[in-house]
């Protein structure tokens, strides 16, 4: 009678084979999404938690979307007499940014910038900032790049549609107390736009005391400051050039006014993003010009805006 | 070989990640296919590490070598003709054959690199099934390494 069972030779290479393979596919899964630090993903968390429960205000009704902006926004200016005429301004210029973004339209954006005398910026910088240049050129590494205009549309649809590399097209912002704040600061004789920022920044960082294991951290008021700054942000790059860069208006004016508008944006699968929004003051033409734009402690979305 | 390869691309599957998605996304230039193309492009070259592995150990146990030598032998060759279409594509980016170890400087001359040493493993393979004995051929009944359990 033949003997089936397997020979010890036949178990060993089967064995060897299970082995390698398992340790090469979990080495390689966890390459292909590192993991955050403990602290980075215990915020991530807490905020998720906090303010996916909360309701928001619908982008789509820009009335309600400009009182709550209004009424919700605690404003903190440390070193600054603000004229409420240009903090409305400030909030229509945001309202007009996400009702765009919300329709991702890009030809309703490009008429927007040209409309306030943007231009798209410079092709020539494009293919050294190609691993940032958003989920179209992420997920296409190596495709070609085209002229300004089809690198700056494929780019802001790609990030605006719901993909592999998450939805950050914005359909709400939070009504969480603790999801909205503008903050002005102004910025003297320095091209650095966070220097604007800097008193705010140390009566934070001061009043801050954390437990040390981020496993007892809960959500509190100063958890809810602090969330915007320690943490995984994504930054996209700047499709459009102002007409009067910051460092201009810095030279002509020797001072000018900035604000960071702290939202936290819901997408269409009421996942929070919390986006920071950085603008600078042209008083010439009476515009907030827009500087920066990211993505802050959120795991709803893995790359940058394009704007 | 294969084993060591296979352990350069598990450990930074970037390189071999984006070359994958560039073949599938040339072959399926669609924008609303780009959810399903990172995917398959993920699985496809998780798949080929398993596959590198297997082949390898399979030819270390010395099991039916024939066999296994006739299907690295085909694998290398699949791989090699997409080695060729990427040599060919001036915008194509380097194969990650190896991982983060970068051979050369420009993707085009790496692929080439690449290629170079697939077409010797596939002479070597072919030059070991022609004088490897099948499984149940008689001189490998003869043979008391290969039959040991």
């Amino acid at each position: 009678m033949m003997d089936h069972r397997p020979s010890r030779k036949t178990l060993f290479t089967v064995g060897a084979i299970v082995a390698l393979s398992t340790a090469a596919l979990f080495l390689f899964y966890k390459r292909m999404s590192p993991t955050a630090p403990e602290h980075i993903t215990t915020l991530s968390k807490l905020a998720a938690t906090h303010f996916e429960s909360a309701s928001y205000t619908k982008i789509a009704d820009t009335g309600a979307l400009r009182e709550a902006l209004l009424a919700q926004a605690p404003i903190t200016t440390p070193d600054v007499v603000l004229d409420n005429a240009i903090h409305e301004s400030l909030v229509s210029a945001i309202v007009t940014l996400l009702d765009i973004r919300a329709r991702s339209n890009a030809d309703e954006y490009a008429a927007w910038m040209r409309q306030r005398d943007y231009t798209l910026s410079d092709r020539s910088a494009l293919p050294q900032h190609r691993q940032r240049l958003g989920r179209y050129y992420y997920l296409n590494p190596e495709a070609p790049l085209g002229d300004r205009w089809e690198v700056f549309d494929a780019s802001f649809v790609a990030e605006l549609r719901d993909g592999v590399l998450g939805n950050s097209r914005p359909v709400g912002i939070t009504k969480a107390a603790d999801g909205i704040e503008i903050q002005y600061g102004v910025l003297r004789d320095s091209a650095s736009f966070e220097d604007a920022f800097m008193p705010i920044m140390v009566d934070l960082i001061q009043s801050a005391a954390l437990p040390d294991n981020p496993s007892q951290w809960t959500w509190t008021p100063e958890i809810g400051r602090l969330h915007w700054y320690m943490s995984n942000s994504y930054s996209g790059v700047p499709h459009w050039t102002p007409p009067d860069t910051l460092e201009k208006l810095i030279d002509r004016y020797s001072e000018v006014l900035c604000a960071k508008a702290l939202i936290v944006i819901m997408n269409s699968s009421n996942r929070a993003i919390p986006t920071m929004f950085s603008f600078y003051y042209d008083q010439a033409r009476e515009t907030w010009n827009l500087l920066y734009m990211f993505y802050t402690n959120t795991d709803a979305v893995q790359g940058g805006p394009e704007f | 070989m294969l084993i060591l390869f296979s352990a350069l691309k598990a450990n930074a599957p970037g390189p071999a990640h984006t070359s994958t998605l560039y073949i599938y996304s040339q072959a399926l230039p669609f924008h609303d296919l780009q959810t399903l193309v990172y995917h398959v492009a993920t699985f496809s070259l998780a798949s080929l590490l398993v596959l590198e592995i297997s082949l390898g150990v399979l030819l270390i146990a010395r099991w039916r070598p024939r066999l296994v030598l006739g299907v690295a032998i085909g694998a290398l060759v699949v791989f090699s003709i997409a080695l060729g279409a990427l040599i060919l594509d001036k915008s194509a980016p380097s194969c990650g054959c190896s991982g983060a170890l970068r051979l050369a400087d420009d993707a085009r001359t790496e692929n080439t690199i690449a290629l170079g040493r697939n077409l010797l493993l596939i002479a070597a393979c072919v030059w070991l099934r022609r004088h490897a004995h099948g499984a149940n051929s008689p001189a490998r009944r003869q043979d008391p390494l290969l039959d040991s359990p």
